[in-house]
């Protein structure tokens, strides 16, 4: 572009009349000269900055992690404590429980197995009689040989 | 879910753009990453269905972001906590030399950064985001032509001080 036509340009800048189709041909315009005239420095170096302050980037990580970390997160980390810390004792209540009735039932269950093997026992005794019969017939037996 | 994956394509595009604009409001980085983290969360409270119902969701979140980040320089000041002291700008010439010295567009930076925020939210939208006049005017609920008005004396006054401080400079 010849620099009558970006003398004109400039004027409207100036006047803040130019259009963004015209501010773009500014920019492109100073973007690919390295050396203007030397009333026109200042515009290179304004447009150079924008140009450069166009591409600053918001910091993510950081956002991210104040993301992460919102005041509801907070009252809902509470609550999971309150209602874990609760499930757990109630869990631990169940479970003595549980056991409690367990041992119970074992003493139940030993105290009638004692009583069953107590007659049993009692029943075993009286087999021995029968020793005496097998001792008699084994008598009986070795004198026919 | 599927709501929210289309929420964080809509953030990724505008984020960018949200933290530039607050940065150049606030002249803080770290606020600035505040202030967009706001703006987001402010867009997600609003549901899926306001969302949708803009017309551009991005000329809504500057809005936004506008809004919220002149009333943290209202509340600022209202505490008196003093705004240039907290943030360091160099408002005489001698001390923008000696930042030119050390890098050219940070000195630019600076020069942008001293302007009133009504000056300096303007040289944003326009000569950075590249918006629209209409656009711009929606955005900070003025006439156009008082954006363009803004604009042209803005670009005038940033040509005069860097003028001033090259010759200086040469002296």
């Amino acid at each position: 572009m010849d620099s009558s036509k970006i003398e004109h340009l400039l004027e409207l800048y100036l006047e803040g009349n130019t259009s963004l189709l015209e501010e773009e041909r500014l920019r492109l315009y100073f973007r690919s000269t390295d050396k203007v005239l030397p009333e026109w420095e200042a515009y290179r170096a304004f447009f150079g900055y924008y140009d450069q302050a166009k591409k600053e980037n918001c910091p993510k990580d950081k956002v991210k992690i104040k993301n992460l970390f919102q005041p509801w997160m907070a009252v809902a980390a509470i609550i999971t404590v309150v209602i874990s810390l609760q499930v757990y004792s109630y869990s631990t209540k169940l479970i003595t429980h549980d056991q409690e009735k367990a041992q119970l039932v074992f003493t139940q269950f030993k105290s009638n197995m004692e009583k069953v093997s107590y007659q049993f026992n009692k029943g075993a005794e009286k087999l021995n009689y029968l020793n005496y019969w097998n001792q008699t017939t084994q008598k009986l037996i070795n004198k026919e040989k | 879910m599927i709501a929210d994956q289309q929420f964080l394509d809509q953030i990724h595009e505008i984020q960018d753009k949200i933290f530039r604009i607050s940065k150049r409001i606030l002249i803080s980085e770290e606020e600035a990453q505040d202030a967009t983290q706001e703006v987001i969360i402010k867009l997600w409270n609003l549901g899926i269905e306001k969302r949708n119902g803009f017309k551009s969701m991005e000329a809504y979140s500057v809005s936004m972001a506008k809004n919220y980040c002149f009333d943290r320089l209202k509340s600022k000041q209202a505490q008196s906590l003093s705004f240039k002291d907290s943030i360091e700008v160099p408002t005489t010439v001698s001390a923008l030399n000696k930042i030119e010295a050390s890098d050219d567009l940070n000195w630019l930076m600076h020069l942008i950064d001293q302007l009133p925020e009504k000056e300096r939210i303007i040289i944003q939208l326009r000569e950075i985001e590249h918006l629209s006049f209409y656009q711009i005017a929606s955005i900070l609920e003025i006439p156009e032509a008082t954006v363009r008005v803004y604009l042209s004396r803005t670009r005038k006054k940033l040509r005069n001080q860097y003028l001033k401080i090259q010759n200086h400079g040469l002296q």
